[in-house]
């Protein structure tokens, strides 16, 4: 399975769980994103799933002075995205369990 | 649509301070944008690139371009966003159309409408409300023409598909004011008594100047010769109008007149502008 579609899964969550350590605008999220180890993640996803964040209410955006031009444009988690983060974070946990468990028992399969 | 234009023009003065290339990226996009969301929502449109320019600005003093920060499928990403951008308010739709509307009036009135004579003057109804139908969708074509241009594979074929849209635009503009104005539909026609008649003239000049000033925001001066030509078109449509009805003596002075309220009005108009600029 390609990585992309793995990250595919799991951005929408990593973003959330980003705005959730504090307010951010776009590049800082881009900067945390690679930081962890997403280093594929560009504007060209990160844009888009910031609009449809806001459009579903998980996010909101606030303007904010700048020294180098126009306000600059500012997320945090609404209450419905800390719920959605939580969640998230529930079903990851729930996840990582599963799977760990399949990949112990193929591989222990393996070595015999 | 004032608070847009700041914002855009806050963007344009951003884009400048960009590389090159990631200016021409950034320019491209723009562009698609724009011609995908002609009676859309401008404003998010504006908010959405203005936040990308910044962080580009910022990305570019660490190295990156815009294809490192945004990616190699602009096209992608921007009808991505277009999709989960805030649907427009019912407002901003009819404020663009609502404009076009008034303009392809204003001339169709100032063409002379259908005939004048001694009656006074008579306008197709039936020209008012297919002129303006038209016009928007030519443009929405256009535009759409345009947008599809912007990311086309063959270079050739992105100047072509541009070139193309215009002259669907220019073409069918101008095929139908033709039309109207040589024949005008049968159906559907008022004649309004001569007096009336010219001051729904002077009033329709007086709306056009306002409104070219009021979308002007304060840059007028630019305006001069076009508003001047529409003074003076209002002017002779007046004039054409008295004359079927009123010894000759008369024209001058009431053109006078004429002419002196318009100038009045547009003066007053411009100080206004100016001032509202120096305020802004």
């Amino acid at each position: 399975m390609k990585q992309t579609q793995l990250i595919k899964g799991v951005l929408e969550g990593a973003v959330l769980a980003i705005i959730g350590d504090g307010e951010k605008y776009g590049y800082e999220m881009i900067q945390a994103l690679r930081a962890a180890g997403f280093e594929s993640i560009v504007g060209g996803t990160l844009y888009p799933l910031l609009a449809k964040l806001e459009k579903n209410g998980e996010v909101a955006s606030q303007l904010r002075p700048s020294d180098t031009g126009p306000d600059r444009k500012y997320y945090h988690l609404t209450g419905a995205g800390r719920q959605s983060l939580a969640a998230f974070a529930q079903q990851w946990e729930q996840l990582v369990a599963q799977v760990a468990t399949l990949l112990k028992g193929s591989l222990h399969d393996d070595e015999k | 649509m004032m608070k847009n234009d700041m914002a855009v023009h806050a963007l344009n003065q951003l884009v400048t301070r960009l590389t090159p290339a990631d200016r021409a990226y950034v320019g491209d996009l723009r562009a698609y944008l724009n011609g995908r969301s002609l009676f859309g929502n401008a404003a998010a449109v504006t908010s959405a690139v203005t936040a990308m320019v910044q962080d580009l600005l910022e990305a570019e003093a660490e190295g990156e371009t815009a294809q490192t920060l945004l990616g190699d499928s602009p096209q992608g990403m921007a009808r991505e966003l277009l999709s989960n951008l805030p649907r427009p308010r019912l407002r901003d739709h009819l404020i663009p159309i609502s404009v076009m509307m008034a303009f392809s009036w204003i001339f169709l009135l100032l063409s002379g409408g259908a005939r004048i004579d001694a009656r006074g003057l008579t306008i197709s109804a039936a020209a008012f409300l297919i002129l303006p139908l038209v016009l928007c969708l030519a443009l929405a074509a256009a535009f759409q023409l345009l947008a599809a241009s912007v990311y086309a594979k063959n270079p050739r074929l992105r100047k072509q598909r541009a070139i193309a849209g215009l002259m669907v635009l220019g073409v069918g503009a101008c095929g139908v004011l033709l039309w109207l104005g040589v024949w005008p539909p049968q159906w559907w026609r008022l004649t309004v008594p001569t007096g009336w008649s010219v001051v729904l003239i002077v009033t329709a000049v007086l709306v056009y100047v306002g409104l070219q000033l009021w979308l002007a925001h304060g840059t007028w001066t630019r305006l001069v010769p076009s508003l001047g030509l529409v003074v003076l078109m209002g002017w002779f449509i007046s004039w054409r109008l008295l004359s079927a009805t009123n010894p000759p003596i008369l024209y001058p002075l009431v053109g006078g007149v004429v002419t002196a309220m318009l100038l009045v009005a547009f003066a007053a108009a411009a100080v206004v502008a100016r001032r509202g600029t120096r305020q802004a």
